[in-house]
């Protein structure tokens, strides 16, 4: 639709192309998101700060410094981030150990995964994500057609794995591991012609899985469970472990079931009371289901889908191959992170913490996220009208 | 390197957004599961974790006696708590509570700071004290009214009533038997809270009124049982006897018009033993004490009735014509059944005597002879078929069943002492229900108290309704029963329960306790008026007087005294019109 406004005005405008369907659909669901903050936070930010509107300021706040990122990156080709690819691998990995580092290091909710510098807050992870999908667009290219080989295949699985060993341990994130572990993967699927590695692949993945699963439940009735062990369990029935481990899925699940197919309404959602902690980050999916329903909790998953079809068709006519595995990795990071997301939050898989994109209250997330939207957007402005 | 020349990677890139829309449909799917086909339950599940309930207390129902005076009632009393995230000035509702409930500051102090969603200060407060507390209009603290039940009467045939615990529910006597009647149904406040416990405000509240609990009307008569209370203390403190019983009862329909038990209790404060009681006792023992105290000895405990229970006898013989009026006897002062030689109470004997007489005299032999011509066979019968047997079904719980021999275990010995009332036991209530039963034309009443059931409203949803047995003995076996015990009252061993101006008909008894030849007895004389159409029966029962212990010289008057106060004011009752 988009190409098509474009198109009728093409003697006026210039002959490349501008992705305004990608960018409305961002700005959406950013508006929609800080609705949505608003709404989960302002009953406890009150209770906590006595200011209903504490944790909307600071993410309109982030989101602003977002958009201007986004815009600024939009503008420059996106050729010019090539060259701090192999910078933008060694400087995740370098900023990662620094959580550890007293007086730079910042927790929040038990978990020390942020730097502080400045009055200004990073989670490395973020910049990881970024990190990695800059980095292995341009180790692709650099391969050509060595990626064809089983070791251009091997190369390519092996470079993120010391970065997310790194985010698993030293900032005991497994979600963001996972998610950036899950880029390097989609990229590596779009880059090589094979099919049956990955099928391979995939099918190992499953098997250790289920062998996993399998283990930590025979496991159960002897003790010595881990952390993680505890949530599969929880997972597998969250209404068994209520008052620890699958409490806050249960809790999630009351506040989906609650909503029914229209919803309570937006902001009548009683399980933001409190009930439901941090309702504003990572379980925020669960409280628009309560308030707007099955409804607005398909709208919301149709607007992703518009989003990574957009990045689809983006990719597909990007002018080179680093451009479109650019757009791949942003789909990837995206699109991995709202599927386990909404998996997480209801309860399809076990509890563990990942953001829903553009939604979820976080300010160094929401910022990554625009500069990978201002890449993508660059990489759009590339394609030439007469391509399409 | 251009794009196009890879055509593998622009496939892959669609096969990556579909594998991202299979995911999609996969978790709509989940999300339809849930949101339609289990939102029931998890919505479910949500209420119970948002509301959070309070009952409401329903007013016990009331229980009313024949004259229309409440005997059980209900106070209003209030509970004060703090919601510790509601109170604004601590410190002022420390001062005031601790000021105006005399506890001590400490003691309101902690609970005010305790961080839970509700503290409670103080159950039980007066109305009062709750009002003055109220118009402090103080953030934060509650008052909570409350019933508690009353008995303006305090110790009023306590064991009659029986009284409520903590959760206003019976204990003993009417409250316990009457409950599903008397204690209404709770209502409730659904208040829909965040998860501190807070109530949000927007939500309001759902409230389930509470069904107050129905009045019960009783047969008692405060007056009437004022009256014996009185009398029977009076006795108990004359006579240094253990307990005094008093029974007084419609034999025409079995309505109990009072039931005395000295000493009573005090229904306001029930768990106080009476002073002089050995202190210190362990909580077994303590516990067992109260028990005590809460005995209806007219219903809880057996005794012999001695020479009381003749009156059976001489129905049954009369009934058997094993005997009549006109049989003629001669008592030499004992009577030998087997190897066995009974005395009679006058050693040197009555001599000859008819059967009126006898039982006039109260004359043992006479009444062995009359057993044994009865026999074993027919008396059991006869014993069995007055009912005797079984309960009387009376409306108060724990009623003591009768202790008899076995009927293969009766031989002429127990048959004999059988027919002047030893060697078994029954309870006052059994006595007195047998012997209306046999004065009032044959038919065997349901002993009781409760009349009807009254909701709030003022209407009347149940008469209660009691079972009759007819016929236990005809009714011209009755009218000389009737006419046997008012010669009795007239010119034999009860005359000391004749009223001025009023047939009395009535029976004597003196009885030795178990074991025998400890010097304790038991005395007692059952009345009832007027003989010819008897409309009330008393009983009352001296156990262990000290000095004079015939029945005849010191129960008989009681039941004198009684009936000079209460016959005039029955008959101004117009309950003689009754039946």
């Amino acid at each position: 639709m988009a190409e098509r406004r474009v198109g009728r005005h093409r003697k006026k405008q210039s002959e490349n192309f501008f992705d305004y369907s990608l960018l409305f659909i961002v700005l959406f669901l950013l508006g929609f998101g800080l609705i949505m903050i608003y709404s989960t936070s302002s009953y406890e930010s009150n209770l906590q700060f006595g200011d209903s509107t504490f944790y909307l300021r600071k993410q309109v706040t982030a989101t602003i410094i977002g958009l201007a990122a986004m815009i600024v990156v939009a503008n420059i080709p996106y050729h010019f981030w090539e060259r701090f690819a192999t910078l933008g691998y060694i400087g995740s990995g370098v900023l990662i150990p620094l959580v550890l580092v007293p007086g730079i290091q910042y927790s929040a909710n038990g978990a020390t995964r942020w730097i502080r510098i400045g009055g200004f807050t990073l989670q490395p992870a973020e910049v990881a994500k970024l990190g990695m999908i800059l980095f292995l667009a341009s180790l692709v290219c650099r391969m050509g057609r060595g990626i064809r080989t089983t070791k251009g295949f091997f190369t390519v699985l092996a470079v993120p794995l010391p970065i997310c060993l790194m985010i698993w341990q030293i900032t005991n994130n497994l979600s963001s591991a996972i998610i950036v572990f899950g880029i390097a993967i989609l990229m590596l699927f779009v880059a090589s012609p094979e099919y049956k590695k990955f099928i391979l692949l995939g099918l190992g993945g499953l098997a250790a899985v289920a062998v996993l699963v399998f283990a930590i439940v025979s496991a159960a009735s002897s003790d010595s469970l881990s952390f993680r062990g505890e949530r599969i369990l929880a997972w597998l029935d969250p209404e068994a472990y209520a008052s620890g481990k699958g409490f806050q899925t249960l809790q999630a699940l009351y506040a989906i079931g609650s909503g029914g197919i229209l919803g309570k309404g937006l902001g009548q959602s009683m399980q933001k009371l409190g009930f439901l902690p941090e309702a504003q980050n990572d379980m925020i999916f669960s409280i628009i289901c309560e308030e707007l329903g099955l409804f607005g909790a398909i709208s919301i998953i149709i607007m992703f889908l518009l989003l990574i079809w957009r990045f689809m068709v983006i990719a597909n006519n990007a002018p080179d191959l680093f451009g479109a595995l650019l757009v791949v990795g942003v789909l990837g990071h995206i699109s991995i992170q709202v599927i386990l997301n909404i998996a997480v939050v209801t309860n399809t898989i076990p509890n563990t913490g990942i953001s829903l994109p553009f939604i979820s209250y976080g300010g160094s997330s929401v910022l990554f996220l625009m500069v990978e939207i201002g890449l993508v957007l660059s990489v759009a402005k590339g394609i030439r009208l007469k391509d399409l | 390197m251009a794009l196009k020349s890879k055509t593998y990677i622009r496939k892959k890139i669609v096969v990556t957004f579909f594998i991202c829309v299979a995911a999609f449909l996969l978790l709509g799917g989940r999300l339809v599961y849930l949101m339609v086909f289990r939102s029931e339950y998890y919505m479910e599940q949500a209420k119970e974790l948002h509301e959070r309930e309070r009952s409401i207390k329903a007013a016990r129902g009331r229980i009313i006696e024949a004259t229309g005076t409440v005997l059980a009632d209900n106070r209003t009393v209030c509970t004060i708590s703090v919601i510790h995230n509601q109170i604004t000035h601590p410190e002022t509702v420390i001062q005031v509570l601790a000021k105006e409930l005399n506890l001590s500051e400490e003691y309101v102090a902690k609970r005010v700071e305790k961080y839970s969603s509700i503290e409670r200060i103080k159950s039980n407060v007066d109305k009062e004290t709750g009002d003055k507390i109220r118009e402090y209009d103080l953030d934060g603290v509650k008052v909570d009214e409350d019933y508690k039940r009353y008995y303006p009467y305090d110790s009023l045939a306590s064991k009659v009533l029986g009284f409520t615990g903590g959760d206003n529910q019976g204990i003993i006597g009417l409250e316990v038997i009457y409950e599903e009647y008397l204690k209404g149904k709770e209502g409730t406040i659904l208040t829909v809270t965040d998860a501190k416990g807070v109530e949000i405000a927007e939500a309001g509240e759902e409230r389930v009124e509470p069904v107050n609990g129905n009045d019960l009307y009783v047969s008692l008569d405060v007056n009437i049982q004022s009256y014996a209370t009185q009398l029977a203390y009076q006795a108990m403190e004359t006579k240094e006897a253990d307990s005094v019983s008093i029974l007084v009862m419609n034999p025409q329909n079995g309505e109990v018009m009072a039931m005395v038990n000295v000493p009573e209790f005090n229904l306001n404060d029930p768990y106080t033993l009476p002073e002089g009681s050995t202190e210190a006792i362990n909580e077994k023992e303590k516990q067992n004490a109260l028990n005590q105290m809460w005995r209806n000895g007219c219903i809880n405990d057996t005794y012999e009735p001695g020479s009381t229970f003749k009156i059976i006898t001489a129905a049954a013989g009369l009934e058997s014509k094993a005997v009549s009026v006109s049989d003629r006897f001669s008592c030499p002062g004992f009577i030998v059944v087997e190897d066995r030689k009974i005395r009679c109470h006058k050693v040197g004997g009555h001599g000859a005597e008819d059967f009126v007489q006898g039982t006039m005299n109260s004359c043992n032999p006479v009444f062995v002879t009359v057993g044994l011509r009865i026999g074993v066979d027919k008396y059991y019968d006869y014993f069995k078929n007055f009912g005797l047997l079984s309960k009387t079904g009376v409306d108060l719980p724990g009623e003591a069943a009768t202790i008899m021999h076995k009927k293969e275990n009766i031989g002429e010995v127990e048959l004999a002492t059988m027919s002047f009332g030893q060697s078994f036991q029954i309870t006052p209530i059994q006595l007195a229900t047998t012997v209306s039963s046999i004065i009032n034309g044959g038919n065997r009443v349901t002993p009781h108290f409760g009349v009807k059931v009254v909701n709030a409203q003022g209407e009347t949803i149940e008469t209660l309704q009691y079972p009759v047995k007819k016929n236990i003995v005809s009714a011209e076996t009755s009218e000389t029963m009737r006419y046997i015990l008012e010669q009795v009252v007239e010119n034999g061993s009860g005359k000391n329960g004749h009223v001025e101006g009023y047939r009395v008909g009535g029976k004597t008894a003196t009885s030795q306790t178990l074991p025998r030849g400890s010097g304790k007895y038991i005395s007692s004389f059952l009345g009832f008026a007027p003989a010819d159409n008897p409309q009330v029966l008393a009983v009352a029962i001296i156990n262990n007087p000290k000095g004079v212990y015939y029945g005849g010289q010191i129960a008989a008057p009681i039941v004198r005294q009684l009936f000079e106060n209460i016959l005039p004011y029955l008959e101004r009752m117009d309950y003689n019109d009754k039946g």
